[in-house]
């Protein structure tokens, strides 16, 4: 027998708001993948085949499962299109789903079974069932169907005691799942930690202190650090390299894997993704700029603060370089009209911000084209690198306004720097090539392509036309032609 | 950022809209201190308040510490969804 896994994307669009850059089927359910609980549900009924069917690059999901071999099963992974409905995707992969029983779970759902049962009358049945909850189902179809000619559009009803299905629709239902079978239904499923005490899911090395209270139900998982005074539980959840600062309380709370909680603080009622604080209830989503309230884990610390260091270093070789031309030009500039004001520059995704020092109304004159051409606009950005606020290579600052939100919402990531791609081809952020260059970026970084940005970013500064210069500062910033 | 003070009988009613957080904190604690010499009861109206920082809580407390050196009250209304969860886990 074989299991066919598909989720339409328009179920789990809702993600996105949450969970961004999470796939849906990795989507952890008391620190375990949604996908998991489905290989032990198809492991459990004898199937030995599963063919997961993603409609977004699916490598964190590859990379995890693999081929399954861990799992006793043959994993294998199909591609669909954002608009594929059941029968494409069927279309698609009808050499995996010929000539077996297959089983399809269709939806974003939880497959509600028990570990200790493992026959299920729908599964030696010689007919085609389907259970349905919602728009989400799993059906079945013996080896000998039609699977082409079933009138997907009008799926009946059966009665299937188990498994039951529960869709996952929204953060509510998400957190209610978690929660519920913590408290009620822990025992069906097999949760990843030690179990020694009835309640209590422990993983690797969580290191404590005496004063920490547990209130269980609760699932640790791997590399947990928790500080002192801290009271834990009941229905709390904690991914993997969490850290909880001293005097902390959590309760009826998932925090996610890699997810840092400051002290005093009290966490009720919540789930914690990275900066992400969610209230299921209401389902709102607040971004928490404070690292020290909450905020995501840096993996990797030193080549973080070796970057840094690196970054900081070369910033204060150009500021030497450039220190007496500033120093000279700037002033003659003040005295013929060059004004200088904060701009506010997005910082990351999340919409923080830094403070910059910009300059406008530069006017024509010669002592202001070389102000220019020299890069001397960039000059107070050197320090913001030493600070740690920016790179010294990286995405182009863009400006905080409404207009360029859209911007970062295109980026697979978004660390800006003094020098960018697209800014050293002189293209800011309203010319029409700015996304797919940041995207080029993105995608090709490497320390000799920064090198060789900085050096032409120099170089287009110095010889290009005054126009396209222009251009690229932006038409407001001149007060003449 | 925009703050927005009026006058209803004894009581100051401050309306907050947009961000409150570490770029204009400081304008809220500034102004805070010039409506002190116009009242001493105050409503922080924060239908509109869109997000808060710990340093703009960190505003918020502070005017309540001003308010209540001299007898006065800070009362806070309409708080939204978003900013009540850093109410929330701060304890504030």
């Amino acid at each position: 027998m074989k299991c066919l896994i598909y989720s339409p994307p328009e179920q789990t669009a809702w993600l996105k708001d949450f969970f961004p850059g999470v796939n849906p089927f990795n989507l952890k359910i008391l620190n375990k993948p949604l996908l998991e609980y489905y290989i032990d549900f198809c492991v459990l009924t004898g199937i030995e085949q599963i063919r997961v069917v993603n409609t977004e690059t699916g490598s964190d999901l590859e990379k995890y499962f693999n081929e399954g071999r861990q799992w006793g099963v043959d994993i294998s992974y199909g591609f669909a299109k954002q608009e594929d409905n059941l029968l494409q995707v069927l279309k698609k992969n009808r050499r995996f789903c010929s000539k077996h029983d297959l089983l399809i779970i269709y939806g974003f759902q939880f497959i509600k079974y028990r570990k200790q049962c493992s026959e299920y009358d729908f599964m030696q049945s010689k007919e085609i069932i389907v259970s349905q909850q919602g728009n989400c189902s799993i059906l079945h179809f013996p080896a000998d169907s039609d699977l082409l000619s079933f009138d997907f559009s009008d799926i009946q009803q059966q009665n299937i005691q188990q498994p039951y299905i529960l869709p996952i629709n929204s953060i509510k239902s998400y957190y209610n799942l978690n929660m519920h079978i913590l408290s009620e239904e822990r025992d069906s499923y097999f949760l990843p930690g030690y179990n020694n005490e009835d309640g209590v899911y422990l993983g690797k090395n969580v290191i404590d202190k005496k004063s920490t209270s547990y209130t269980k139900p609760l699932v640790l998982g791997n590399n947990i650090q928790i500080q002192m005074n801290t009271d834990i539980g009941p229905n709390v959840v904690l991914g993997d390299n969490v850290i909880i600062d001293h005097s902390t309380k959590i309760e009826n709370s998932i925090i996610y894997e890699y997810s840092y909680i400051g002290s005093e603080l009290e966490i009720v009622n919540k789930i914690v993704f990275k900066k992400r604080l969610i209230d299921p209830d209401n389902e709102e989503v607040m971004q928490i700029v404070d690292s020290f309230l909450v905020s995501d884990i840096q993996s990797n610390l030193f080549h973080i603060s070796l970057l840094r260091f690196l970054n900081g270093f070369i910033a204060l070789i150009m500021i030497t370089l450039t220190l007496i031309p500033f120093i000279l030009l700037f002033p003659l500039c003040r005295i013929t009209g060059m004004k200088t004001s904060k701009e506010n520059y997005y910082r990351n995704k999340d919409s923080a911000i830094c403070s910059c020092i910009s300059f406008s109304q530069p006017g024509y004159s010669l002592i202001k084209r070389l102000f220019y051409r020299f890069s001397l606009d960039i000059f107070p950005l050197y320090f913001k690198v030493i600070g740690g606020e920016l790179l010294l290579v990286g995405n182009f600052l863009i400006p905080r306004r409404t207009s360029t939100m859209k911007h970062l919402h295109l980026m697979p990531y978004y660390q800006p720097g003094v020098y960018s791609y697209p800014g050293s081809m002189l293209h800011n952020e309203e010319h029409e090539n700015y996304v797919n260059d940041e995207l080029e970026y993105c995608h090709t970084r490497s320390a000799w392509l920064d090198v060789k940005i900085v050096l032409q970013s120099w170089i287009v500064r110095l010889f290009s036309e005054w126009r396209l210069i222009k251009d690229y500062l932006g038409e407001n910033n001149f007060d003449s032609n | 950022m925009t703050i927005d003070f009026r006058k209803e009988s004894r009581i100051g009613i401050i309306k907050i809209v947009g961000r409150l957080d570490a770029s204009n904190a400081r304008e809220l604690k500034d102004n805070f201190v010039k409506y002190l010499e116009e009242t001493i009861f105050f409503i922080m109206d924060f239908s509109e308040l869109e997000f808060i920082d710990s340093t703009g809580l960190g505003a918020v407390i502070s005017a309540f510490k001003h308010a209540s050196e001299v007898d006065g009250d800070v009362y806070i209304a309409n708080l939204q969804p978003k900013p009540r969860m850093v109410f929330d886990i701060t304890r504030a």
